[in-house]
C-alpha cells in the first residue's frame, strides 16, 4: 500500500466515524432544544387551560369549551385517583404526526380530571431533518476538499522522494554514471538524498575498483605464465632430456596452457564487464557466420555433421571482436557437444539467431548452462566458460539468450 | 640476419633469443623505449620485434620511428591478448604483424621467417627442405621436381615444420598454427594426428624419408637425422 493511500484511507475512515457519531448527537441535541421549547410552551398553556376550567361548574360546559380548543383532552377520572405528577413524553400519531403530549390532573369543580394538552412537532421535526441533513452535507462536502488538499499537499511533498525512488530503480551499478538526485528544500529528503548518493557513490567506487583488481590481476598473471611457457618451449629442444623428463615437461606446458587460457578467458569476462569494448560497428551478422563456418570445417567433417543454414542478412551495432567471440563460441558449443553424424543448424532472421545440434537431454536445468565452470562433462578439458562469456556479450549488446531442448536438439536462441 | 626484440620481461626476452639465436639470427635486445629507440637510430635490422607497453614509451611511438627512418625492417608487434585497438593501431601505422602474449617460440619464429621472405625476397623465395620444395608465392609443392598435392592444413603445417626445422613443435603451438583461436574451443589436439599421418604418408609415397617425428606424447619434431 502506498503512503499516500494509506494515509488517505485512515483519513477516509476517520472522516466517516466522526459524521456517523456527529450526525445522530446533532440529531438528538436539536431535537432536545425543540421539545424543550415545546415544553415551556406546553407548562404555560396548562396554566391558561387551568385558570379557563377553574371557572367551569359542569362537564356539558367542559365538551361545549373543548370542542373549540383541540390541543386539549379533558376526560373525568374516579374520585378517590391519588394525583400523579405531570408528565411530558412524545407521542406519534398515525403517519407523520408527531407530537409533544404533557399530561396533568386537574380538580375542576370538585372533581379530579385528567387533562391533556397537546403541541404539534411536526414541523419541528421537519426543521431539524432539513437541517441536519444540510449540515451532514457540509460536513461531507468538507470533508473531501480537505482531504483532496491533503493528498495534492502530500504529493507535493513526497514527490523529492518519489524521484529519488524511481532513479534507484533505473540505477545500475555497472552504469558509468552517478545517480543525479533533484535538489528538495525538505531536510529529510535533501539528507536522504545526500546518504543515498554517498552510498551510491562509494559502491560503485568499490566496485570499479574490484573489477579493475581484477582485470589487472588477471593481466599481470600473463606475463609470468608467458614466462614458464616460453621456457619450457626453450627447454623441450633439449635432446637429452629422457622419457620421462619428457612426459613430466610435458604435463606442466600442458597445464599452464590451461591456466594461461582460463585467465585470457576471466580477464575477457572481466574486460567485457567493464565495457571495455567501446569500439561499436555497424555488422553484417550473415556475412561473420558464413566467414566463420568454413574455420570449423575440419571438426564438423571429424563428426560427420550435417550442417543446415538458413541466414538472412541481419545488421547489428556490435563491437566486431565480441560479435566474433560469441558466434564462435555458439558454433563450437555446438559441435563439441553433438553427437556423431548429428546435426548443427544455424538460423538468423531479423529477429533472432538460432544455433541448434543434436544431442542427448540435458542433465542439469537451463539456467545452469550459463553459469561460470559448470560443465556439461566434469571430466572435460573445456574451461566451462564458453557459454557463460556468450552470455555476457549477449547482456553488453541487449540481446537475450535462451536454452531449450526439444525432441533431441539443443537450442540455444539470441533474441535481438 | 639482424633481429631486434623490444621486451622489457628479461626473462621472456632471454627465451627469445635463445630460440631465435639457434635459428641462425643474430639477436639483439632493448629492455625500455630510449634505448630501443638509439638501437633503431644507430642501426639496422631486417626485422624488430616489438612489445606495445614499454618502459618509457609506447611501442607504437617505435613502429612510428621506424616508418619515418624507411629502413627495410619488417616490424612484428607483441601485445597482450585482447587488446584489439592496439593491433588495428599499430597494423595502420605500418606493423606487418601482430602476436599476442602469450605466444609460441615456433609461432614467433614461423611468422620472422615468412615476413622476411615477404620483405627481402617479396615472397619469391622458395622454401627447400632437401628434396622437398614449396612455392611461397604459387604455394605449389614438389618432392624432386614431382608435383605432391597437399590440402591447405597440410600445407601450413608442412610451412609450420619446415621453418622450425630440428625443434620440438608441442601439440598446443601446432594446434593453434593450424586453427588460431579456435582451437581453444575444441579438442583440435585429436585433428593434429589426423593431418600429420596424412602428411607424412604422403610425403614418404613421393620417396621423401620420414622426417616427422613424435616426441614423447610431447609433440612432433622435422627434422633429417635419423636418430
Amino acid at each position: 500500500m502506498r503512503l499516500l493511500n494509506r494515509t488517505a484511507t485512515a483519513y477516509i475512515i476517520a472522516s466517516i466515524l466522526v459524521l456517523l457519531v456527529s450526525i445522530p448527537i446533532f440529531y438528538f441535541v436539536l431535537h432536545h432544544l425543540f421539545a424543550k421549547q415545546a415544553d415551556s410552551t406546553l407548562q404555560s398553556r396548562k396554566e391558561f387551560v387551568v385558570s379557563k376550567l377553574g371557572e367551569i361548574n359542569n362537564e356539558l360546559e367542559i365538551k361545549n369549551w373543548t370542542r373549540f380548543e383541540d390541543d386539549i383532552e379533558v376526560s373525568r377520572l374516579p374520585s378517590d385517583t391519588a394525583p400523579l405528577p405531570d408528565s411530558i413524553y412524545d407521542r406519534i400519531m398515525g403517519k407523520d404526526d408527531y407530537f409533544r403530549e404533557l399530561v396533568t390532573q386537574a380538580t375542576i369543580y370538585g372533581n379530579p380530571h385528567r387533562l391533556v394538552i397537546r403541541s404539534s412537532m411536526l414541523e419541528n421535526h421537519e426543521l431539524i431533518e432539513t437541517i441536519v441533513i444540510s449540515q451532514a452535507l457540509l460536513l461531507a462536502v468538507l470533508l473531501i476538499c480537505l482531504l483532496l488538499i491533503n493528498r495534492r499537499i502530500s504529493r507535493q511533498v513526497w514527490q523529492p522522494f518519489y524521484d529519488t525512488l524511481a532513479k534507484l530503480k533505473n540505477y545500475s551499478i555497472n552504469q558509468q554514471t552517478h545517480l543525479q538526485l533533484s535538489h528538495t528544500s525538505i531536510e529529510e529528503f535533501s539528507e536522504l538524498n545526500e546518504v543515498v548518493d554517498k552510498m551510491t557513490r562509494k559502491i560503485q567506487a568499490d566496485f570499479i575498483s574490484l573489477k579493475q583488481f581484477t582485470e589487472n590481476a588477471s593481466h599481470e598473471i600473463q606475463t609470468p605464465l608467458a614466462i614458464i611457457q616460453s621456457k619450457l618451449e626453450v627447454m623441450i629442444q633439449d635432446e637429452e632430456l629422457s622419457r620421462e623428463q619428457m612426459q613430466n615437461l610435458q604435463i606442466i606446458y600442458e597445464t599452464t596452457g590451461r591456466l594461461s587460457k582460463l585467465n585470457q578467458a576471466l580477464l575477457l569476462l572481466t574486460k567485457i564487464e567493464n565495457n571495455q569494448f567501446v569500439h561499436i560497428e555497424r555488422l553484417n551478422l550473415k556475412e561473420l557466420i558464413e566467414a566463420k563456418l568454413p574455420l570449423f570445417e575440419d571438426f564438423i567433417t571429424a563428426k560427420n555433421l550435417t550442417v543446415k543454414s538458413a541466414l538472412t542478412d541481419r545488421w547489428v551495432q556490435m563491437n566486431a571482436p565480441l560479435a566474433r567471440v560469441m558466434l564462435t563460441n555458439l558454433i563450437s558449443n555446438a559441435i563439441k557437444h553433438n553427437t556423431h553424424g548429428g546435426t548443427l543448424e544455424i538460423i538468423l532472421t531479423e529477429t533472432y539467431l538460432t544455433v541448434s545440434n543434436s544431442g542427448t537431454a540435458p542433465t542439469q536445468p537451463a539456467e545452469a548452462f550459463f553459469d561460470r565452470f559448470n560443465k556439461a562433462n566434469p571430466n572435460s578439458d573445456s574451461l566451462g566458460l564458453g557459454l557463460a562469456i556468450v552470455k555476457e556479450i549477449c547482456d553488453y549488446a541487449q540481446f537475450k539468450i535462451h536454452y531449450d531442448y526439444q525432441g533431441n536438439i539443443h537450442t540455444l536462441r539470441v533474441q535481438f | 640476419m639482424k633481429l631486434l626484440l623490444v621486451e622489457d620481461e628479461k626473462h621472456l626476452a632471454e627465451s627469445v633469443i635463445n630460440y631465435l639465436t639457434h635459428e641462425g639470427y643474430i639477436c639483439e635486445w632493448a629492455a625500455d623505449f630510449k634505448k630501443a629507440s638509439e638501437k633503431i637510430q644507430l642501426f639496422l635490422y631486417d626485422c624488430a620485434l616489438i612489445d606495445i607497453t614499454l618502459p618509457g614509451g609506447t611501442g607504437l611511438n617505435l613502429v612510428q620511428q621506424l616508418q619515418r627512418l624507411d629502413t627495410a625492417a619488417g616490424i612484428i608487434i607483441i601485445s597482450a591478448k585482447n587488446s584489439l585497438d592496439d593491433k588495428i593501431m599499430g597494423l595502420e601505422i605500418g606493423a606487418d604483424d601482430y602476436i599476442t602474449k602469450p605466444f609460441h617460440l615456433s609461432e614467433l619464429n614461423a611468422r620472422i621467417k615468412s615476413l622476411i621472405r615477404r620483405r627481402a625476397f617479396h615472397g619469391k623465395q622458395d622454401v627447400v627442405f632437401r628434396e622437398i620444395t614449396i612455392q611461397t608465392d604459387s604455394l605449389e609443392v614438389s618432392v624432386n621436381q614431382e608435383a605432391l598435392v597437399l590440402t591447405k592444413k597440410e600445407l601450413d603445417l608442412l610451412l609450420y615444420f619446415i621453418a622450425n626445422q630440428n625443434r620440438v613443435l608441442t601439440k598446443e603451438s601446432i594446434a593453434e598454427h593450424l586453427w588460431g583461436e579456435h582451437a581453444d574451443s575444441l579438442d583440435s589436439l585429436d585433428f593434429i594426428y589426423t593431418h600429420i599421418k596424412n602428411l607424412r604418408k604422403k610425403l614418404i609415397e613421393k620417396g621423401c624419408s620420414d622426417y616427422i617425428k613424435s616426441v614423447y606424447g610431447m609433440g612432433y619434431k622435422f627434422t633429417e637425422q635419423t636418430k
